[in-house]
């Protein structure tokens, strides 16, 4: 299947080096300038495929040229886009880079200086076998000391903190497609732990998978000279679950390293083709400004076109929207609500999801069953529009994305589907033409508007 | 008009098909199409909207799974859909992909159901017995595809060695595993293996046999008491198996386990597990009772009706999970719980079988009407699901439209009275296509019939059958299936256009 990575990067070259790191998919918060390449920013995948088909989008037509190139394994390769000086955007559909379970991947940005504040998206086609999709998270870094563990969530979004039990982290992830976890792949690196021990583990709706209590066993650790481990299990995932990868140091302790483990998972989704986009994390969010917000994008972006993201050649069709706030938008704000839509070409798309809760704590909503279609050329982003200066809260979402064939269209002749009795209507509305690509929402037109047929018979 | 004396009708009693178009009562009409009634009259009925755009509609239900929490407080309703397509494909309105098919079946033309535990099991048919060579399904809900429900037994032989200091006793003891999947079903035992233990020491079991299947979740290690070896005839399967406390492995992953026991703690009895079906044959439809899951009419055995173990709707006896019903060339057509009674149907038979707290083979059977059974869908379903209203059911057979309350009374629980030229019309190989739904809110009887239209009977003046107020509703649309949601919500599935 083909899953798109749809990243964004904040305050591309800002002043400083010309030379810049970022991962190559997951979440990134600090360009990186580092020389030999550390693991701050290289992301692992845990399946095989290609990527290819890499689309760049710059916020501003900046007077320097930018030379994005994707590394992998630490290495340049020949997938690279060029932005010539004022390009708003480009392009490298040619160049294909094959990676391997357990390879890393990162960008390597090379222009000039520019100064603060610009903005960049891009889109990234990953091809694997099957039904197979790949996430990560920031890097596990600081001091660890023995007995310390830090989680985030899994699937894109993460940024590693301190672990409490039994508390979602500040960037937790929310699945939007069903499927299974089958696989975790970490690298140690800050070298191997010699005596320490690292143990990685999944934590599924708050409870780690480590065997314990019928729970999965998805543990595994690294530790003498070691520096990559993985493991291999089933542990099923329902849209809306949390998820979050664990990782704790044992042992011995850990000094200070700007990159400890990074990790990632192979996802295989239930339906063919799908596979999901998540973001979230503890930014302020305006009570009063309608924001616009992506994966890794700032604070508070109230200008859209600094967190919209292009899409490649490859079409994708968003289906569902799960959202969670830390606290209900009307929690001591009666009437107020939130509106968390996912926008196409700076506009409003039907994925939308008005919450109105006034719970204490987390609050949740979803929408399923949508079919937004994004082509080449689109750009994609969610905007939050507060009324009625709602309650200051969080946002985790996660979108299902299926990037299948959409060829197969079933036309019905008119009059069939499934119908209600509408109170009070006075018509029977009819539809002729339902139509629509296999496994989505189907359109629908309105055919013919019939008079009920009287219910007296006339007497001739 | 000259000498005509009008008629004043203060109360206007509904449609008429009985006898003699010039005998229709003055406050009745031969003919009152699309009308509904209201508290004291009537008017034209509702209009039909698109509820969701699916293909041809052939038979929807409506699965109910828990509701969820609102912020008020209050509980939004976790009603949803299962429809199925001409084109063998079924649908669930409330899946996060609502048109992918959760289950497709080449062939299947129609489709039994049951709710159990929040899980959705479903039996293909074709409206008359289950199809061929078929099973049936559980879906759980979530949009990942419907599988056969049941499974396989383990692949392979257990290695059994003894451990550490321990408690079980010495002498022959035979181990087996079996697979626990995500609804919960036990596999068949497998695996076996015996050890001559020493006596005082564990049991270090190693070759744990894992699935290739993603739905097993867990494993389970069973073991025989201990076996005097002058006694132990090297028949592995000959001995009664018990679950190990402790000898639950909560993956599908690891292959090795320590049991430790003494013979008093193998106290819950794995035996049933021997003789349970794989995967269990497709019958016509589902029902519960008593936490049992029953179903009936197979393509090859039209008299069976199929039980499950109390409490495991997957684990069914090859055995003794089954009742007979004496044959009579034609096939089970429904299953009802009431009154604590199990109650089988075919089209003119009806049997009541108590459960007697022993396998289901044992359960004497009574005839209680040979005249009188209940079509296919023919049980009105109240609201959502369930049969039983105020200690009654509204059964369709080829008699009418009658109560049923352990027994069937004529006159007086033949609701269908006032309609019955209109009923006797119905073609008798055709009533599998009815389908009836008692809406107790409104108190409206709402049903399908097989020409494509539906016929209404309300019943707030009483459920009597001089009282009731019946009406013809006919659409441009041929309407196969209805269901209701959120209570009182009629949802209509059309195969076409009418004339199309």
């Amino acid at each position: 299947m083909k899953q798109i990575f749809l990243e964004h990067v904040r305050n591309v070259m800002y002043g400083g080096p010309t030379t810049l790191y970022w991962p190559g998919y997951g979440c990134g918060y600090l360009l990186v300038s580092s020389a030999p390449l550390n693991g701050s920013i290289r992301r692992l995948v845990s399946a095989a495929g290609t990527l290819r088909n890499f689309v760049v989008l710059r916020q501003d037509g900046l007077p320097s040229s930018l030379t994005i190139t994707v590394m992998k394994n630490g290495l340049a390769t020949s997938l690279e886009v060029v932005l010539t000086s004022g390009a708003l955007s480009g392009s490298d559909i040619v160049n294909t880079v094959s990676l391997a379970v357990g390879d890393d991947i990162c960008l390597r940005f090379a222009g000039s200086a520019v100064g603060l504040g610009h903005d960049l998206g891009y889109s990234l086609e990953f091809e694997t076998s099957g039904n197979v999709s790949t996430y990560t998270h920031d890097i596990v870094s600081g001091t660890m000391v023995a007995g310390d563990a830090k989680y985030c969530g899994i699937l894109g979004n993460g940024q590693p903190v301190s672990y409490v039990n039994p508390v979602r982290s500040n960037t937790y992830s929310i699945a939007a497609a069903a499927g299974n976890i089958t696989r975790i792949d970490a690298t140690a690196w800050s070298g191997a732990p010699g005596t320490g021990v690292w143990t990685i583990t999944l934590i599924k709706n708050l409870v780690l998978q480590d065997g314990s209590g019928g729970t999965v066993n998805t543990s595994f650790t690294i530790t003498g000279a070691a520096t990559t481990g993985f493991s291999t299990f089933v542990l099923p995932v329902v849209a809306g679950d949390i998820l979050e990868i664990h990782v704790k140091r044992t042992v011995s302790t850990a000094s200070f390293n700007v990159a400890h483990v990074g990790c990632s998972i192979a996802f295989t989704s239930a339906v063919a083709d799908y596979h999901m986009i998540v973001g979230g994390n503890n930014n302020v969010i305006s009570i009063l400004l309608n924001n616009f917000h992506w994966c890794a994008t700032d604070q508070l972006v109230t200008d859209e076109t600094r967190a919209m993201v292009p899409i490649g050649p490859t079409s994708l069709r968003a289906t569902g929207l799960y959202i969670e706030r830390s606290a209900g938008p009307a929690y001591q704000a009666p009437g107020a609500s939130y509106n968390h839509i996912l926008r196409k070409n700076a506009a409003d798309t039907s994925i939308a999801v008005l919450m109105t809760n006034n719970n204490a704590g987390i609050a949740s909503g979803l929408i399923t069953g949508q079919n937004v279609e994004y082509v080449s050329g689109d750009t994609i982003d969610l905007e939050t529009v507060p009324s009625g200066s709602p309650q200051t809260s969080q946002l985790h979402w996660g979108l299902s994305v299926f990037t299948g064939t959409p060829a197969v269209t079933v036309t019905s002749g008119p009059g069939v589907g499934l119908y209600f009795i509408d109170p009070g209507k006075t018509n029977d509305s009819l539809y002729t033409t339902i139509s629509g690509p296999s496994g989505l929402a189907p359109t629908t037109v309105e055919s013919t508007v019939k008079k009920i047929p009287n219910p007296f018979v006339v007497l001739s | 008009m000259r000498d005509h004396e009008p008629i004043t009708i203060e109360d206007f009693n509904g449609l008429w098909r009985r006898g003699d178009r010039d005998s229709t009562p003055a406050d009745h009409f031969p003919d009152c199409n699309n009308i509904q009634y209201i508290h004291s009259g009537f008017k034209t009925r509702d209009g039909l909207e698109l509820f969701q755009a699916y293909p041809v509609v052939l038979r929807a239900y409506n699965y109910v799974q828990p509701g969820t929490l609102t912020s008020g407080g209050g509980i939004t309703p976790g009603d949803s859909l299962l429809v199925l397509d001409d084109g063998g494909n079924i649908y669930h309105t409330k899946s996060p992909t609502p048109f992918a098919p959760i289950l497709t079946i080449v062939g299947m033309t129609d489709f039994g159901f049951v709710s159990y535990a929040g899980r959705a099991y479903i039996t293909p048919c074709d409206g008359v017995t289950g199809l061929l060579n078929e099973h049936i399904y559980v879906y759980k809900g979530d949009g990942t595809p419907a599988r056969k429900a049941g499974g396989t037994a383990p692949v392979g032989t257990l290695v059994v060695a003894d451990g550490a200091a321990g408690s079980i006793e010495a002498g022959v003891h035979i181990f087996g595993v079996v697979y626990e999947t995500d609804t919960g079903f036990l596999t068949s035992i497998a695996g076996f293996v015996s050890l001559t233990a020493a006596g005082a020491k564990k049991a270090d079991i190693s070759a744990i046999p894992v699935s290739a299947e993603s739905f097993v979740v867990a494993r389970r290690i069973v073991a025989t008491k201990f076996i005097a070896a002058a006694d132990f005839t090297g028949d592995l399967k000959g001995y009664e198996f018990f679950f190990v406390p402790s000898g639950r492995i909560g993956d599908n992953v690891a292959t090795t386990l320590t049991v430790d026991f003494f013979d008093a703690d193998l106290i819950s009895s794995a035996d049933h597990l021997f003789d349970l079906y794989t995967n269990i044959p497709a019958g016509v439809g589902l029902a519960t009772y008593h936490s049992r899951l029953v179903s009936f009419a197979e393509n090859a055995n039209i008299s069976i009706a199929r039980v499950s173990v109390a409490g495991e709707p997957e684990a069914v006896s090859q055995v003794d999970g089954l009742i007979n019903v004496p044959l009579d060339g034609n096939p089970l057509t429904n299953a009802q719980e009431f009154r604590d009674i199990l109650y089988l149907f075919k089209s003119t038979r009806t049997l009541g079988y108590p459960d007697n707290g022993d396998v289901p083979s044992s359960w004497e059977g009574t005839v209680l009407d040979q005249g009188i059974g209940a079509s296919l869908h023919g049980i009105a379903t109240v609201l959502d699901s369930g049969g039983v209203n105020i200690d009654y059911l509204i059964i369709t057979n080829f008699s009418g439209v009658m109560l049923f309350n352990g027994a069937f009374n004529r006159p007086d629980g033949e609701l269908s009275w006032k309609i019955k030229d209109l009923w006797d019309a119905i073609e008798r190989s055709l009533f599998n296509k009815i389908q009836i739904l008692n809406e107790t809110i409104s108190q409206v009887v709402f049903m399908t019939l097989p020409d494509g239209t539906m016929e209404i009977a309300n019943y707030a003046n009483g459920m009597d059958p001089k009282k009731i107020r019946w009406a013809p509703w006919s659409f441009d649309v041929n309407v196969t299936t209805i269901a209701l949601i959120e209570s009182n919500k009629l949802i209509v599935g059309s195969s076409k256009l009418l004339g199309a």
